[in-house]
C-alpha cells in the first residue's frame, strides 16, 4: 500500500480488529562465547534478523510465530524474551568469555514452565542451539532436566554445531529423536542454517497437526546446500 | 515416465541445474521462488516459464499420471473459459527430475494481503486496498473460476487465501489460481493432500470422501467469508483454549462449533474482522448462503451452496455496492442517510435519479433489465404514475434504450441508481426526469446534477429534449463521467 493511498482514507480505527494466532514459539539458544567472535557472531546475528523477518510472513489469524533469545558465555541470560515476532526487536550479540550453557538450559527450562511468559495456548515449542565449542558448566544435569519438562520434551530441538571444536556429542543428546545435527564448517553456514529452521518452523505453520513434530518436518538438506557429510545422526 | 521413480531418491534441484521437459525443451533453473513441502519452485532462464521440482518421491508416479491429466484440462481451456484463471501444469519433467513447467506470471500477491489486517490502522488499510467492493470483486472472480472447474469436472483440492493471487493496484480484481497440481478429475484417485488446515471440509478431516467439487466449496466459502468479514467463519472464541487449546481446534476443524456470526447462537463470537454491519449484512443472500454453508452445510453436504451459488450472491451484492464520498469505505445501499461506519458517520450521498415519465401511456409495471455498469437498480412505481394518468387513452408500449438497459415505457422508473452517487442534501427528490412526450424524448433538470450532454452543462430547472444521437454523462469522481446513457430511436414494435 503506498502512502498516498493510506493518506486518502479519512477511515479511523476502530472498526476492525486483528486476529492473533496461537503462539508457535522459536527459543534460540546463541552461543556466545569468546570463540564466536569475528565473522561468526556476525552471522548469527544477521541469521537471527533474517529469521524474524521471514516469521512475520508465516504470521496469520492460525499461528503467530513467536521468538526468544537466550545466550550464554560466561552465565546465560535471556537477551530477548518471548514475545510475537512482529513485535521483536532482537538484540545485538556480542562475543566474549566461556561457555555456560547449562545455565542457558535452565533458563529455557523455566521459560516454558512459566504460563505468563509463553502462553498455554502455544504450540509446543522449537527450541534451536548453536554453538562452537564445549560447554563448560554442569550441563548434564540441566539439560536431562529441560528434556525432562513437558513442553521442551515434545517440542522440535535443532542444534548447529559452528567448526571442528563443537561438541557434537552433546549437541545430540539435545535434538528431537531422528534429527540431525547439522555441521557448519564456517560462518557462511550459519545463514543457510537457520533458513531451514525457518523452511521447518513454516512447515510446522502450515502442518495440520503443528504439534506433531519429527524428521517428517525437515526439508532435503541438499536444498540448503548442506552434504550428507554436514549431517550427523 | 519411468516406473523406476518410486524406488530411487530423488534429486535435489538447485540453483544452476539444467532440467528437461518430456517434449525436450532445456531449462536452466535460477534462484527458488518457494519452497513446499514437497519441493520447490524455480525461475528459469525463460523469463516465462517456471518450474516445480519435487523432492519427495513418495506417489511420484500417481503423481505424474494426474499432472498428465492436468495438463489435458490446460489443453482444454477453451472450452471452459475460467480454467484461464489456473496456472496449470504444462508439462512433465523428464527422469531423472519429478517435476513439470509451468507459466510464470509477473506480479500477483496472494488474497491473503486482503484478509490479514496490519495491526497498525487496520481500518484505512482496509479502505486504500479497496475496502469491500474490491474483495467481493475478487470473491466474485473466484467463485466464477471454481464453478468453471467444477463445470469441466475437475475439483482443485487445495483453496486457501495464499493459492489466489491478485494485482497489487486497488482498482483492479484480476486473479490468477496458483499451486494446481492438487488438481485432478473429481472423485479420481486423489492426492492425500487435504488442503490448508482451515480451509478442508469436515468430511475430509474424518477420512470419508475424496476431494470432490463439495469439498472444494467448503474451501471456497471459507476463503469468500474470508474475504468478505476478514475473519475465519469458525475460528471464533470456541477456538482458542488455554487449558487443552489442541481440542479446541480440532473442534473447529471437524465442524463442531457454530458459525462466529450465526443469528441463533452467539456462543463461538469472532476474534478479528468486520462484523456484518460493516460488509454482507445479515438480510442479503451471502449472508444466507454463508449461514448453509457453515451451519447445516457443515455436516449435510447437499445444503453446501455451490460455486455457482455463491457467484450469483456476490454479484447480487456487487451491484449494491457504493463507497462513502467522505471515508471511502464500501456500504450498500440502503435507505440510511449516514455513512455505516461508526467512526465516520458522515453523510451520505443520495443517488442520482433518473426518472422516466410517460406520456399519457397507461402504466403497467415491468421488471426493468438490469444492465452492467450503467443501470445499476431501479424500482418501478405504477401507482404513482397511475393517478396522475388515469383516463389517457392506451398505446402499445415503446421501449427506450439506455445503451445495455432495456426501459418500457408506461413505466415509471424512481430509485435508477447510476453510479457514482451524486452528493445532495435532499434525498429521494429525483435530480432530473425523462419526460416522453409522444415521440419526443425530454429530459427535465430539476436540480443541480452535474448531468452533461454532449460535454456540456445541463443547468437546473431547465428541460431539453434529447435526440437518438445526444449522449448523456453522468458526473464521476474527479470530473471524470462515471457513464453514458445514450437513448437510441423509439420503436414501437417488439424486437
Amino acid at each position: 500500500m503506498t502512502n498516498a493511498l493510506k493518506n486518502q482514507s479519512k477511515v479511523r480505527d476502530g472498526s476492525l480488529r486483528r486476529a492473533e494466532g496461537r503462539p508457535l514459539p522459536v527459543i534460540v539458544l546463541a552461543d556466545t562465547s569468546g570463540s564466536m567472535e569475528g565473522e561468526k557472531i556476525a552471522a548469527l546475528n544477521e541469521a537471527l534478523r533474517q529469521m524474524v523477518e521471514s516469521f512475520r510472513e508465516l504470521d496469520d489469524s492460525r499461528v503467530t510465530p513467536w521468538v526468544a533469545v537466550v545466550t550464554f558465555d560466561n552465565d546465560a541470560r535471556l537477551a530477548l524474551p518471548p514475545c510475537p515476532a512482529h513485535s521483536a526487536t532482537l538484540p545485538l550479540l556480542r562475543a566474549e568469555g566461556r561457555t555456560a550453557m547449562g545455565a542457558a538450559f535452565r533458563i529455557v527450562r523455566e521459560l516454558l514452565e512459566d504460563r505468563a511468559r509463553v502462553p498455554g495456548s502455544a504450540f509446543t515449542p522449537n527450541l534451536v542451539l548453536v554453538s562452537d565449542g564445549q560447554p563448560n558448566d554442569e550441563w548434564q544435569s540441566e539439560l536431562e532436566a529441560l528434556l525432562g519438562s513437558n513442553r521442551a520434551r515434545r517440542g522440535l530441538r535443532l542444534a548447529m554445531g559452528i567448526g571442528s571444536d563443537a561438541d557434537e556429542k552433546m549437541l545430540k543428546k539435545f535434538v528431537s529423536p531422528e534429527i540431525p545435527v547439522v555441521r557448519a564448517a564456517d560462518a557462511r553456514r550459519i545463514r543457510s542454517f537457520f533458513q531451514l529452521v525457518t523452511f521447518t518452523v513454516a512447515q510446522r505453520s502450515k502442518s495440520h497437526t503443528p504439534n506433531q513434530v519429527g524428521p517428517a518436518l525437515l526439508p532435503p538438506p541438499a536444498s540448503f546446500g548442506f552434504d550428507d557429510d554436514d549431517l550427523v545422526y | 515416465m519411468t516406473s523406476s521413480t518410486d524406488h530411487t531418491a530423488p534429486l535435489v534441484a538447485r540453483e544452476g541445474d539444467s532440467v528437461r521437459t518430456v517434449s525436450g525443451r532445456t531449462l536452466t533453473l535460477r534462484g527458488i521462488l518457494g519452497r513446499g513441502g514437497q519441493g520447490a519452485v524455480f525461475r528459469t532462464d525463460d523469463p516465462t516459464r517456471a518450474v516445480k521440482v519435487r523432492w519427495s518421491i513418495i506417489g511420484a508416479d500417481s503423481w505424474r499420471r494426474r499432472i498428465d491429466r492436468i495438463a489435458f484440462l490446460e489443453s482444454e481451456q477453451g472450452a471452459y473459459p475460467g480454467v484461464r484463471r489456473f496456472v496449470l501444469p504444462r508439462e512433465l519433467l523428464a527422469a531423472p527430475w519429478i517435476g513439470y513447467e509451468m507459466s510464470l506470471l509477473p506480479g500477483g500477491q496472494p488474497v491473503a494481503g486482503l484478509i490479514l489486517p496490519p495491526r497498525e490502522s487496520p481500518d484505512a488499510w482496509y479502505v486504500a486496498t479497496g475496502s469491500l467492493r474490491r474483495r467481493l470483486g475478487v470473491a466474485v472472480r473466484i467463485a466464477r473460476a471454481m464453478n468453471s472447474l467444477h463445470g469441466a469436472g475437475f475439483v482443485f483440492g487445495d483453496l486457501s487465501a495464499n493459492n489466489v493471487l491478485t494485482t497489487s493496484d486497488p482498482k483492479h480484481t484480476s486473479i490468477r489460481v496458483i499451486d494446481c497440481d492438487n488438481v485432478d478429475i473429481a472423485g479420481s484417485e486423489g492426492t492425500g493432500i487435504i488442503g490448508t488446515p482451515g480451509y478442508w471440509a469436515p468430511e475430509l478431516v474424518a477420512e470419508r470422501v475424496r476431494p470432490d467439487a463439495a469439498t472444494d466449496d467448503h474451501s471456497l466459502a471459507v476463503l469468500l467469508h474470508e474475504l468478505v468479514y476478514l475473519t475465519h467463519p469458525l475460528r471464533g472464541t470456541l477456538a482458542f483454549s488455554d487449558e487443552d487449546p489442541d481440542a479446541a481446534e480440532a473442534r473447529v476443524e471437524r465442524g463442531e462449533v457454530p458459525w462466529v456470526f450465526e443469528p441463533a447462537d452467539r456462543s463461538n463470537s469472532p476474534q478479528g474482522g468486520l462484523p456484518p454491519a460493516l460488509a454482507a449484512t445479515e438480510d442479503t443472500t451471502l449472508f444466507a448462503r454463508f449461514r448453509d454453508a457453515f451451519g447445516a452445510g457443515l455436516r449435510d453436504r447437499t445444503r453446501r451452496p455451490t460455486a455457482a451459488a455463491f457467484q450469483e450472491a456476490l454479484e447480487r451484492l456487487l451491484r449494491l455496492c457504493m463507497n462513502c464520498p467522505h471515508c471511502g469505505a464500501t456500504q450498500l445501499y440502503r435507505k440510511q442517510r449516514l455513512c455505516v461506519w461508526p467512526q465516520c458517520a458522515g453523510a451520505l450521498p443520495v443517488p442520482l435519479m433518473l426518472v422516466v415519465e410517460p406520456d399519457a401511456v397507461a402504466p403497467e409495471f415491468t421488471e426493468m433489465r438490469e444492465s452492467r455498469g450503467v443501470v445499476e437498480r431501479a424500482r418501478a412505481l405504477p401507482a404513482m404514475k397511475q393517478a396522475e394518468t388515469a383516463g389517457a387513452a392506451p398505446t402499445a408500449p415503446q421501449k427506450f434504450r439506455f445503451r445495455n438497459c432495456v426501459v418500457e415505457d408506461g413505466l415509471v422508473l424512481t430509485d435508477v441508481l447510476i453510479r457514482p452517487w451524486r452528493s445532495t442534501a435532499a434525498d429521494e427528490i429525483p435530480l432530473a426526469r425523462f419526460v416522453l412526450e409522444g415521440k419526443k424524448v425530454l429530459l427535465r433538470v430539476e436540480r443541480e446534477s452535474g448531468l452533461r450532454r454532449n460535454g456540456r452543462a445541463l443547468q437546473p430547472d431547465s428541460t431539453v429534449q434529447l435526440g437518438p444521437s445526444d449522449e448523456l454523462t453522468v458526473p464521476g469522481e474527479g470530473g471524470e463521467p462515471s457513464c453514458r446513457l445514450r437513448l437510441t430511436q423509439p420503436r414501437r414494435e417488439e424486437p
